[in-house]
C-alpha cells in the first residue's frame, strides 16, 4: 500500500496497535495478575489465613471425603454438584462445596464453599463475599458489565490486531539484533523506542505463544465452522468428542441413594496408583443419574485437560472414557496449557508474570512513543501557548486513563476487600465496582485536563504517588485488617500471603521510581523551562532546528521513524 | 475500504480453509477439526498482512474473492 | 535454577560484550576479532549448557518453557545494567559465576 513493503508494515503495526492498545493494556494486566489468582483469592479472604492450612495426604483421603459426603449431606442435599477438595500447592486447604440449582436464565448456579479447619472438625462458613484473583481472570477475557459474548469478541479482534502488530513489528524490527541489547535513556522518543523495542523482543516468544493460544483458547467460539460442518451441526456430539470426561449434570427427577464415594478409592488407586488427586466430585447426589468423579492432580506435566475418573453414583461402576489420545489432540491441549499455565510451579509461574508484564510495558511503550512522537510534531505549537490539538489531548488521556489508572484501580479493589462492611448486598460487585470507579475518576480528571488544555506529566507523576504510597500500605492495611502481619506470616510459612505483601511493596517501589523519573522530564524533547540542568545541557549540543531537520537527525539508527516523515 | 476486505476477506478465508482441511484432512474427524480451526487463524493472519502489503486496490478486492471462491470450490468438490 | 539463572545471565553478558559498542562503554576500548569471537561462543555455550542444567532438573517440555523465562529475565539484566551501570558488568558476571560454582557444588 505504500511504496514499499516496509512502510506498509510500518502502518499497519502503528494502527493496529493504536486501535487496540488501551484495551489490549487492560487485557494484559489482568491476564497477568491471573497468573496468581488463586493466591490473590487466598488474600482476600483473611477468613481463611489462621488456621486452615494443611498439606495433602495420602493417608487421609478416605476419612476426608467421608466427612465431607456427611457434611454436604446434611448442608446441600438439594445441590446440583458436591465439590470435596483436597489441599494442594496452590490451595493449601481442605473445603467442602456445593452448586446451587441455576436460577432461572443464569447456566450455573451459585456456588458455595466451607473450609475444614486444620483440626479437622470445625467448618469455617462465613467466608467474605469477594471474587478475589478471579475477578482479574475473567476480567482478562469476559470483560465485565458486557454480555460474555459480545466480550469475547471483542477480546478476539484485539487480540488478532495485536498479533498482526506482533507480526509486523518483528517484520520493521530490521536492527533486531544489533539493538538487541540496546536501551539508550534520557533521549527522548529515542528512549521510548528502546524501551518498546526491548519489552517486545526480550519476551517475544512469549508474546507471540499468548497470543496465539489465547486465540485458541476461544477458538470454537471464533471459527466453529469446521466442527459445524463435520458434525452436522451437532453441537453435543462435538462436545463429547472434544471432552469425552465431562458430565452433563442435570440431575434426574428420580431419586436414588448415594453410595460412600470413599469405598471407591480403592478402585482409583488401582488405575492410578499412589498419584495425588485434586478434588472428588459428585454430581446430582442423591438422584439415579449421580455420578461420583475423581480429578487427578497433574502437578507440573504440561497438559490443561483433567484427567478424571467417573463412576455411576448408585450403583459404583467406572464409566468415564479417558481423554483423546491423538497427537493432534495433544498438541492443542499442550497450546491450551501455554496460555493457561496451570501446570506451572509457583517460580516459572513468576516468570510468565515477567514476561506479561514486559507485555504491558511493551503496549505502554508503544502509545506513550506515539503520544512523544505526536507531541515534537506539534512542538511549536505547544510551546507558543496554543492548546494541542484534540488528537493529542485524546491520546494522552487515554495513557494516563490506563498506565496509571490500572495500577491504582488494583488497589482499589484490594483496599475494598479489606475495608468494605461484610454484610452489604452484593459485596463482591462492590469490590469490582471500585475498581471500575477508580478507573473512571482518573479518566474524568485527565478529560478535564484535557479540556482544559493543562494536561502535564505532574498529573502523571501524582497519579504515580499515589499508586506507590497505597501499595506500600496495602500491607500495613491487610495486616491491621485480617489479624495477621507480614512477619507473622513468615513464621508461620504462609508463603503465599507473603509473596503477595512482597509483591505489593516492590510495586510501590517500581510506581515511586516511576514518579521520580518523570519529575527530570527527559521524557520529551520539548525546550520547556521546567527541565532539568542534565537535560538542557544535553540538548544544547542540538541545535534549535525545524521540525523536519530534528526528526532526521534521531531517525538516522530507525526505519519507524523513517516512514513518519 | 482496505480494512474491511481484509478483514472480511481474510475471515472468510479463514473460515473456508478450516472447513476444508477439517473435510478432507486424513485424520479422525475430531483431529481434522482441531488442525483445521488451529491453523485458520494463521491464515487470518497472513491474509490481513498481505492485504496490506499489496498497493493495487484493485487487487485488495480481487484477491480474497479469488481466494474464497476457490476455497469454497474445493470444499464442494472434496466434501 | 539459580545455577540456570546465572549461566543465562553470564551469556547474555557475553553475547554483549561481543558487540563493539557494548564491550566499548565497559572496557574503554575496542574489543579484537578473536575476542568478539570467542565471546560469541562463549555465549552460546553457556545458553546450551544452562538448558542442560533445566533439563537434569525438570522434565523435558517443562524445561523448555522454564528455558524462555530464564532468559527473558537474564537478558533483561544484562540490558539493565549496560544502560544504567555499564562498568559494572564484567564484575557483575564474575559474581554469578561464583553463585554459579557454589549453587552447583551444593547440588552435585
Amino acid at each position: 500500500m505504500k511504496e514499499t513493503f516496509f512502510r506498509s508494515m510500518t502502518w499497519l503495526h502503528t494502527w493496529a496497535g493504536l486501535a487496540v492498545c488501551w484495551l489490549l493494556l487492560l487485557i494484559f494486566f489482568a491476564g497477568t495478575l491471573s497468573y496468581f489468582r488463586h493466591e490473590i483469592s487466598l488474600w482476600s479472604k483473611p477468613e481463611l489465613h489462621k488456621s486452615v492450612f494443611q498439606d495433602y495426604d495420602q493417608n487421609r483421603l478416605a476419612q476426608q471425603i467421608a466427612q465431607g459426603q456427611a457434611y454436604l449431606t446434611e448442608t446441600a442435599p438439594d445441590a446440583t454438584r458436591w465439590i470435596i477438595s483436597f489441599p494442594s500447592e496452590r490451595k493449601p486447604y481442605l473445603s467442602f462445596g456445593w452448586a446451587d440449582a441455576p436460577k432461572k436464565g443464569e447456566r450455573r448456579g451459585k456456588f458455595h464453599e466451607h473450609v475444614v479447619d486444620q483440626d479437622g472438625q470445625q467448618m469455617i462458613t462465613e467466608i467474605r463475599d469477594s471474587r478475589g484473583g478471579n475477578f482479574f481472570y475473567r476480567l482478562h477475557f469476559d470483560l465485565h458489565y458486557l454480555p460474555v459474548v459480545v466480550a469475547r469478541w471483542i477480546v478476539g479482534l484485539a487480540t488478532m490486531a495485536m498479533l498482526i502488530a506482533l507480526i509486523s513489528g518483528v517484520v520493521i524490527h530490521k536492527r533486531i539484533f544489533k539493538d538487541f541489547f540496546s536501551f539508550r535513556p534520557a533521549k527522548g522518543s529515542r528512549s521510548w523506542l528502546d524501551a518498546h523495542n526491548i519489552s517486545s523482543v526480550m519476551a517475544l516468544p512469549y508474546h507471540l505463544i499468548i497470543t496465539y493460544t489465547g486465540l485458541i483458547t476461544l477458538m470454537f467460539m471464533f471459527m466453529p465452522w469446521g466442527a459445524l460442518q463435520q458434525y452436522d451441526g451437532d453441537v453435543r456430539a462435538f462436545r463429547a468428542d472434544l471432552n469425552p470426561a465431562r458430565i452433563q449434570a442435570k440431575p434426574s427427577q428420580a431419586t436414588a441413594p448415594l453410595i460412600e464415594a470413599a469405598g471407591l478409592i480403592d478402585k482409583v488407586q488401582q488405575q492410578w496408583g499412589a498419584a495425588p488427586l485434586k478434588q472428588v466430585s459428585i454430581s446430582a447426589p442423591g438422584r439415579d443419574n449421580s455420578r461420583i468423579s475423581f480429578t487427578l492432580n497433574s502437578e507440573q506435566r504440561v497438559t490443561d485437560r483433567r484427567d478424571l475418573l467417573i463412576f455411576d453414583g448408585v450403583t459404583g461402576q467406572l464409566i468415564s472414557k479417558g481423554n483423546p489420545e491423538s497427537a493432534t489432540y495433544k498438541t492443542y491441549d499442550t497450546l491450551m496449557a501455554l496460555h493457561t499455565a496451570r501446570f506451572a510451579d509457583w517460580a516459572l509461574r513468576g516468570f510468565f508474570f515477567l514476561c506479561g508484564l514486559l507485555g504491558c510495558a511493551m503496549v505502554a511503550t508503544g502509545t506513550l512513543l506515539w503520544a512523544v512522537k505526536i507531541a515534537q510534531k506539534q512542538q511549536k505549537v505547544i510551546q507558543s501557548g496554543t492548546k494541542p490539538t484534540v488528537g493529542l489531548r485524546l491520546v494522552n488521556g487515554l495513557n494516563i486513563s490506563f498506565i496509571c489508572g490500572l495500577p491504582l484501580a488494583t488497589a482499589a479493589f484490594f483496599y475494598a476487600n479489606r475495608l468494605l462492611p461484610l454484610d452489604i448486598a452484593s459485596r463482591a460487585q462492590r469490590e469490582v465496582d471500585a475498581f471500575f470507579i477508580t478507573l473512571a475518576v482518573i479518566a474524568l480528571v485527565a478529560l478535564w485536563d484535557g479540556l482544559r488544555g493543562a494536561q502535564s506529566w505532574r498529573r502523571w507523576r501524582q497519579w504515580l504517588l499515589l499508586g506507590a504510597l497505597t501499595f506500600a500500605a496495602l500491607p500495613l492495611i491487610g495486616a491491621v485488617t485480617s489479624g495477621q502481619s507480614l512477619l507473622g506470616n513468615m513464621i508461620d510459612n504462609q508463603w503465599t500471603l507473603v509473596g503477595f505483601d512482597i509483591v505489593s511493596l516492590l510495586l510501590a517501589l517500581a510506581l515511586g521510581f516511576a514518579a521520580r523519573q518523570v519529575r527530570q522530564s527527559k521524557l520529551i524533547n520539548l525546550n520547556r523551562s521546567a527541565t532539568s540542568p542534565k537535560t538542557s545541557k544535553a540538548r544544547a549540543g542540538r541545535p534549535a532546528t525545524p521540525k523536519t531537520a530534528a526528526i532526521t537527525r534521531e531517525t538516522r539508527d530507525t526505519g519507524l521513524e523513517e516512514a513518519h516523515q | 475500504m482496505r480494512l474491511l476486505a481484509s478483514l472480511l476477506g481474510g475471515y472468510g478465508a479463514a473460515a473456508l480453509a478450516c472447513i476444508l482441511l477439517a473435510q478432507s484432512l486424513p485424520l479422525s474427524r475430531l483431529d481434522a477439526v482441531l488442525v483445521g480451526t488451529m491453523v485458520s487463524f494463521g491464515i487470518f493472519a497472513t491474509m490481513i498482512i498481505r492485504l496490506f502489503s499489496i498497493r493495487s486496490h484493485l487487487r485488495v478486492v480481487l484477491e480474497p474473492v479469488a481466494l474464497c471462491s476457490l476455497l469454497f470450490g474445493l470444499t464442494l468438490v472434496l466434501g | 535454577m539459580i545455577l540456570a539463572l546465572s549461566l543465562s545471565f553470564i551469556a547474555f553478558g557475553a553475547l554483549a560484550l561481543a558487540m563493539f559498542g557494548h564491550f566499548k562503554s565497559c572496557f574503554k576500548r575496542p574489543p579484537s576479532q578473536v575476542q568478539q569471537r570467542v565471546l560469541t561462543l562463549v555465549g552460546w555455550g553457556l545458553l546450551a549448557l544452562s538448558f542442560v542444567v533445566l533439563l537434569g532438573q525438570y522434565e523435558t517440555a517443562y524445561a523448555t518453557i522454564l528455558l524462555f523465562g530464564v532468559m527473558s529475565a537474564a537478558a533483561l539484566t544484562v540490558i539493565l545494567l549496560l544502560s544504567y551501570q555499564a562498568k559494572r558488568l564484567p564484575a557483575s558476571m564474575a559474581v554469578a559465576a561464583l553463585l554459579a560454582l557454589v549453587d552447583f557444588s551444593l547440588f552435585v
